[in-house]
């Protein structure tokens, strides 16, 4: 201990001679150092999955469908209000339930997702009043379109992040922003998506883009999501745009107004609560 | 004197032949160009108990072409096979099955399996190549007061049979199997087999089959009847949809 | 007059008859309380058949019966003339098709619609005879068919059917028949090798309705509309292909069909429609496909596995008011094919295991099925056994389970759970 001590010393009040030099190099190259510059795809997905969320949040969106028929585009937009609230009750994370207000067409028409922590395919309910029907929506219905909209169901449900293996390949400036590239390769099979590629923003960890291949390779959909605010000490996205590549029609999702930490109350996340208006 | 020598000079030319060339001399025996027929058959199992099975069959070109129509059991009246035999290729099995209202190929390969559930299998049933198996010849036998060359039939390696060998007694003046022993592939006794055969015309054609499966304890008795040879049975008759409607003879 | 008479007589006389036929006797009780299953089935089936030189008059008549009520009804299923050229077939008259080299599951096999009370039999006996004109050459190796069906049918649904647990209390009004009934379809088979492949064609009204448009109406202003449905038949267009071929021992029996569904033009008059009437239409391509793999084995019993899935591949739709032809935004009721594999509304992909095998000289027969669903829970098993004590006589005892997901409710084989039943029979064969 003393001799140790003794040479620590030495390191403090000397220049380095250049054997302590070498035996440091030696220690230390036996005990890597992790720097910045070495994140793995798994921790890159942590950092983003751990930005600080509000307990709850009330969001309007405007959401703007654009299809394409040859060389014309066609536009149609709803509103629509999500809210969400943050769970740890060690089955669910969040519970979240979206209702629709315009056009009148589409008014009261709602869906009820309540997040799971594990890799089991979410609990989704979507009521649609015009039909008077509730709809329990299952596994098997992950890649159906919701509401016409170019986001299946699964991409409405949170994915865990144990269901994927993250590979770091690289890194790209999307929107402006020097983003970290990963690649995530499922672990097993209940999801539609062979694989994605993830643009993750270097310095607030925010998701920029998401490419979508199905099971034989093929780019399908593009997820964009261009403006991020700061709202307080929570990041908000501010406009998302999902493209499917298949047919030209996009999705577009423009945020309003948001409302955080309100103090929302359990039962409007139930199914009950879901026919009422 | 003469006569002995007579005899014993025939009886030389006879032992002079090895066992493929009687086999030939079988296979070359003159066979009609068509037949058809009734066929009924007859399963008796260990206790004694019996079910019988009616098929018409019409075949052609040695029964390399073969179309028949099942008339009993009830519940399989309508029930067709038809069966081409291709040089080189696999055999071309299709039945028509009214309950599906559908043309069904089923495969050609299954040689051990029985027949309609008697003691014949698909493999019994077809014609066995010269070419597939080796002969060699055994001392010559007596049958119910007829003279039998006696060959034992070796199926060669590579065919797909499901015997080890056979031994066929061949009436020596008609040229007609009358009796056969076949063994498994252990070379147990497995199938005995008895032939009757009818003159119709200038042709010997096969009237009684009786197959005893003695693993088993059971047996099939094949008649032949309403026996008509050269109708001249045109080619066009196997063809899949002959088999959706009985012929009127 | 009398000439004619005398002529048709002798013909009738000269003409070959046949026939064949079955008696059965029938009940069925649900396996939960051990009660009976009154549901209809045909205990009497008779196939005519008159043959004068290459012309045949074929008729399968039977009658239905239901035990209570007691109720009968005299049913033709099949009427029709064949006649039998060298160079092939042509058929006219209301006649069973099938298409198609797998078994029990044809997704190609579209010309008949089903007979839902008859759904778990497999073959003919679950299809409805259609009113067609059919041709069938043979030329070499191949066959080529073509079918014309002048008048549409469509399935048969057991509604208000109690007992029958998919069952609707009571069929619903068709505000929009199939107008343009003219429908048609060609098959191509040849052999290429050791295989038969076959491929196909077939369009025509689905035999399933679906919602058409909608009579919408608000019930406060700025409230939530109320769709009153108006149900129609979409138009599909099904391509198939369809395959057997023999790989060692072992049989391979595949299909693969692409539907595509469209909603017909209305034709409305324009004077009269009214302004809450809103047009629905659907475009949809969904596919099929069954892959079966035989064996049998040295005891002759046939051993099968099927692979069946289906799958939605591409689905758009549009609401527009009637009269004004603008598009709005209300939601899409949950697709629901009309047409193909009725297995489909069991499940996305399952597995279908069979075994048959006779004993003692056909007097014993032994079959037994499972099919379990891969995408989801739920399995379906059955098992019979058939003695034959005297030539044509059947006994049959039939146990079918179905097992669901007790979480989730609207699984079809949870559904069907309390249908399980034990049922048998007592056939006669003449």
């Amino acid at each position: 201990m003393n001799k140790i001590n003794y040479k620590l010393q030495l390191l403090y009040k000397n220049k380095l001679s250049d054997s302590i030099k070498l035996y440091l190099l030696i220690v230390l190259s036996f005990f890597p150092i992790v720097t910045n510059a070495q994140q793995t795809g798994l921790s890159i997905m942590q950092k983003m999955d751990q930005l600080k969320k509000p307990s709850d949040s009330e969001t309007k969106i405007k959401m703007t469908l654009v299809s394409k028929k040859g060389d014309k585009e066609r536009s149609r937009s709803r509103v629509l209000t999500t809210i969400e609230k943050k769970y740890e009750d060690g089955i669910y994370k969040l519970k979240s339930i979206l209702r629709f207000s315009e056009p009148k067409e589409v008014n009261g028409t709602a869906f009820l997702t309540w997040d799971r922590i594990d890799t089991k395919f979410d609990d989704q309910w979507l009521y649609l009043p015009a039909l008077k029907k509730v709809k329990r929506i299952r596994a098997k219905d992950k890649e159906r379109s919701f509401m016409g909209t170019d986001f299946s169901y699964e991409d409405l449900s949170g994915r865990d992040l144990k269901s994927d293996e993250y590979e770091l390949i690289g890194e790209d400036i999307v929107h402006g922003t020097q983003c970290y590239k990963i690649n995530a390769i499922p672990l097993e099979k209940g999801t539609q998506y062979g694989s994605r590629l993830i643009w993750i923003d270097k310095e607030n960890f925010l998701i920029k883009r998401v490419e979508f291949y199905n099971k034989k390779n093929k780019q399908i959909k593009i997820l964009d999501i261009p403006y991020h605010v700061k709202n307080g000490s929570y990041w908000t996205q501010t406009k998302l745009v999902m493209k499917n590549l298949k047919n030209g029609h996009r999705t577009e999702l423009d945020i309003i107004k948001v409302i955080y930490d309100q103090g929302l109350k359990d039962n409007v996340f139930t199914e009950s609560y879901l026919k009422r208006n | 004197m003469k006569k002995y020598f007579l005899i014993y000079l025939l009886s030389s030319i006879i032992y002079g032949q090895s066992g493929i060339e009687i086999a030939k001399m079988v296979d070359t025996r003159k066979t009609p160009k068509d037949q058809s027929n009734i066929t009924k058959m007859v399963l008796t199992n260990s206790k004694g108990k019996q079910r019988t099975n009616i098929v018409r069959s019409k075949s052609m070109d040695g029964n390399k072409k073969q179309i028949m129509w099942f008339m009993e059991p009830k519940d399989d009246k309508g029930v067709a096979f038809l069966k081409i035999e291709n040089d080189g290729k696999d055999d071309e099995m299709r039945m028509w099955l009214p309950a599906f209202k559908k043309v069904r190929r089923i495969s050609s390969k299954k040689r051990g399996d029985s027949f309609m559930g008697s003691d014949l299998s698909y493999e019994d049933l077809s014609t066995r190549e010269i070419a597939d198996h080796d002969y060699s010849r055994l001392d010559d036998q007596t049958i119910n007061s007829k003279l039998c060359y006696v060959l034992e039939i070796f199926p060669k390696k590579g065919t797909n049979s499901s015997y080890s060998k056979h031994i066929s007694w061949i009436e020596q003046s008609t040229l007609m199997i009358l009796k056969e022993e076949s063994f498994d592939k252990r070379g147990q006794l497995k199938k005995k087999k008895e032939f009757s055969n009818k003159e119709l015309y200038e042709y010997l054609v096969m009237k009684r089959i009786f197959v005893e499966d003695v693993q088993k304890k059971h047996s099939t008795e094949v008649t032949f009847e309403e026996l008509k040879v050269d109708t001249g049975i045109s080619i066009n008759l196997f063809q899949e949809k002959n088999l959706k409607r009985l012929p009127k003879n | 007059m009398k000439k004619l008479t005398f002529i048709f007589s002798i013909s009738f006389m000269l003409a070959q008859v046949n026939y064949s036929g079955e008696v059965t006797a029938k009940s069925m009780t649900r396996i939960s309380n051990k009660l009976q299953i009154n549901l209809p089935y045909r205990i009497f089936s008779l196939n005519l058949g008159y043959t004068l030189g290459s012309i045949d008059i074929n008729t399968v008549t039977g009658i239905e019966y239901r035990n209570k009520p007691s109720e009968s009804n005299y049913v033709l299923r099949e009427a029709y003339l064949a006649y039998y050229p060298e160079w092939g077939e042509v058929k006219f008259g209301k006649q069973i098709h099938a298409w198609g080299s797998a078994d029990g599951n044809n997704p190609t096999d579209n010309i008949n619609p089903y007979d839902y009370y008859y759904l778990f039999k497999i073959g003919e006996g679950r299809k409805i005879g259609v009113i067609s004109f059919s041709t069938k050459l043979y030329f070499g190796n191949a066959n080529l068919e073509g079918v014309i069906i002048p008048k549409y049918e469509k399935n048969r649904f057991p509604y208000g059917e109690k007992d029958f647990p998919l069952s609707i209390p009571t069929e619903p009004e068709i505000k929009y028949p199939v107008e343009n009934e003219y429908e048609f379809g060609f098959r191509l088979q040849t052999t290429l090798g050791e295989s038969d492949i076959g491929l196909s064609l077939f369009r025509g009204s689905d035999r399933a309705p679906s919602l058409r448009a909608g009579n919408i109406t608000y019930e406060v202003e700025g409230g939530i509309p109320q769709i009153e449905p108006l149900l129609g038949y979409r138009e599909t267009l099904v391509t198939g292909l369809d395959f057997v071929t023999f790989i060692g021992d072992l049989t391979l029996r595949g299909e693969a069909a692409h539907f595509r569904s469209r909603s017909p033009i209305l034709k409305l008059n324009l004077f009269k429609t009214p302004l809450s009437l809103y047009e629905f239409q659907q475009d949809i391509t969904y596919s099929q496909y069954v892959l079966q793999v035989e064996y049998t084995t040295n005891s002759d019993i046939i051993l099968s596995g099927q692979l069946i899935g289906n799958s939605v591949l591409d689905e758009a739709y549009e609401w527009y008011h009637s009269s004004s032809i603008e598009y709005v935004d209300f939601p899409s009721p949950e697709f629901q094919p009309g047409m193909g594999n009725p297995i489909a509304m069991f499940s996305e992909l399952a597995l279908l295991l069979s075994s048959t095998g006779v004993l003692m000289d056909d007097r014993l027969e032994l079959k037994s099925n499972i099919m379990v669903n891969l995408d989801e829970k739920g399995n379906m098993f059955s098992a019979s056994i058939g003695y034959s004590p005297w030539i044509n006589w059947k006994l049959e005892t039939i146990i079918t389970k179905f097992n669901g997901d007790k979480d989730d409710l609207d699984n079809t084989f949870t559904i069907m759970e309390d249908f399980s039943n034990l049922s048998f029979n007592i056939i006669y064969n003449f």
